[in-house]
């Protein structure tokens, strides 16, 4: 794809797995700024790895993801990554979770960490993400979607370039999951950044991508091959487009008709 | 305060119903024992028991400073726990009070010997406790950490720390009780301070009243330092609700 390493994050014929088979290879994918590519695929294609592979948390066999254009390191600082168990630490209190990223960025970069300024930087961001009052909290006293919130405070406090979503609503109910991934809409829209998010659900996919990526095993391939992702312009034009508005469920019909295509053995 | 009444009826009770059986003699009421430890507790108990809460107090300190890097480094690397597990299989269940003679040999007669001897009845279940709690370290708090660009120092410190904190205070207050029974037996030779020293000295100079007093001394030890540990436990493990 040419251009490709010229977007915020990318990767050319990028290939991952464990115990030195791939789960996943030739994937190409280039991410502009305040671009959201939504990844769908069968489970255990290799979604999350994919996922962890572009935060720089799981090596790759072939191929090198780029941030900016440079080499992405472990624990890159460029890379906001949303795991699908939300990653909270049931030990610490709300804001200690929500500032924990702020205070281990500032140790790895030599700087003192300014714990006040970070508490206050945090009490307005779980504000505004509808978590205020609940600073001193365990996050077992926290609903899921609320500490999907948390887990979404944490990771936007750093201000990544790059936010990494792995199958971030799964484990909500279908009105806790619309709620969230209209705040997600809002905050991407403010922040501006790119995002590439993978869930197991079509229309979250076309709801949330301004691409869709379908990976999957080629049709016709062996049990056990590695998965290749096929990227397709969201059906519906754009993102966002209203869950109740007929051009969303012809998208979404659309891209399941693809997948079905893409997947079939 | 509640818990010492409770604790209290739950002896004192029993006891009196005792001392009527076997005669006040040989075991005096508890009112008896109570006015006479009201007597030695300002002057002699307290110098006694302080003996021996030091004792425990550094032995706890020495068995948790050799314990606790060697369970964190045996629990994350298993390499290092393959290599120093049969050791501590081996010697754990040795008794250690069967290590008495060769301390006093090798180590003097003085507090070294006995600190020692406390030492190594708590070292080996505090470093398995360690060693458990940080193996048990579920992966995907570190992938969480990892996320954030945490170094192998961060671990341990906002993670693997957290959940095996109170994993060790558990074993301190089990390996506790072991020590203070232990301090008993090693308080009986060469030296004139400490509960054991006390209690024994008094069962022989057949001064049964403050032989009780003693063993009272001993047990609020006992008490104080359960209490300590809860409160500590409580306290680090409050995020569990």
């Amino acid at each position: 794809m040419p251009g490709v390493t010229d977007r915020v994050i990318a990767c050319r014929d990028c290939a991952a797995g464990y115990a030195g088979r791939d789960v996943f290879t030739g994937v190409t994918l280039g991410v502009a700024g305040a671009e959201t590519i939504a990844i769908v695929g069968p489970s255990g294609c290799g979604k999350s790895t994919l996922l962890l592979t572009l935060a720089g948390l799981h090596r790759s066999s072939r191929g090198t993801v780029l941030v900016d254009g440079t080499p992405l390191e472990s624990g890159d600082p460029r890379i906001g990554l949303v795991l699908q168990q939300y990653g909270l630490f049931p030990w610490f209190t709300v804001l200690r979770n929500a500032t924990l990223g702020l205070a281990i960025r500032a140790k790895r970069s030599g700087r003192r960490f300014d714990a006040a300024g970070a508490a206050d930087i945090a009490r307005a961001l779980l504000e505004q993400l509808g978590l205020g009052g609940k600073e001193s909290d365990y996050p077992r006293r926290l609903s899921g979607g609320e500490q999907q919130r948390l887990a979404l405070c944490r990771t936007l406090l750093l201000e990544p370039e790059v936010l990494l979503l792995d199958e971030p609503f799964s484990a909500l109910d279908a009105l806790t999951r619309e709620e969230l991934q209209d705040l997600l809409l809002t905050v991407l829209a403010e922040r501006r950044v790119a995002a590439v998010l993978v869930t197991h659900s079509i229309d979250e996919a076309v709801y949330l991508g301004d691409r869709v990526g379908i990976l999957a095993q080629n049709p016709g391939t062996a049990a056990g091959e590695p998965a290749r992702l096929l990227l397709e312009a969201n059906p519906a034009g754009r993102r966002g487009v209203g869950r109740t508005d007929p051009l969303h469920h012809q998208a979404c019909a659309w891209m399941r008709r693809r997948f079905a295509e893409a997947v079939r053995a | 305060m509640r818990r010492l009444i409770v604790g209290l009826c739950w002896v004192v009770i029993p006891w009196y119903l005792l001392s009527l059986f076997v005669g006040s003699r040989v075991l005096p009421f508890p009112h008896a024992v109570a006015i006479r430890f009201a007597e030695l507790a300002p002057s002699v108990l307290l110098r006694h028991a302080a003996a021996s809460v030091l004792r425990v107090l550094a032995a706890l300190l020495a068995a948790s400073a050799v314990a606790v890097p060697l369970g964190l480094a045996m629990g994350r690397i298993p390499a290092f726990d393959r290599l120093l597990a049969p050791a501590a299989y081996l010697l754990y269940p040795v008794p250690k009070i069967a290590l008495l003679p060769i301390l006093l040999l090798v180590l003097g007669t003085g507090d070294v010997s006995r600190v020692g001897l406390l030492g190594l009845v708590l070292v080996f279940q505090l470093l398995l406790a360690v060693r458990d709690g940080a193996r048990a370290v579920d992966a995907h708090y570190l992938l969480s950490l990892d996320s954030l660009g945490a170094t192998r120092t961060d671990h341990l410190r906002y993670c693997v720390w957290p959940l095996v904190l109170p994993r060790l205070l558990t074993a301190m207050r089990i390996g506790g009780a072991t020590a203070l029974a232990v301090l008993f037996f090693a308080e009986t030779f060469f030296t004139r301070y400490g509960l054991g020293y006390f209690i024994m000295d008094s069962w022989m100079k057949l001064a049964y009243l403050d032989m009780y007093a003693g063993i009272v001394a001993m047990s609020l030890v006992g008490f104080v330092m359960f209490v300590t540990i809860d409160r500590v436990e409580q306290h680090v493990g409050r995020w569990q609700g």
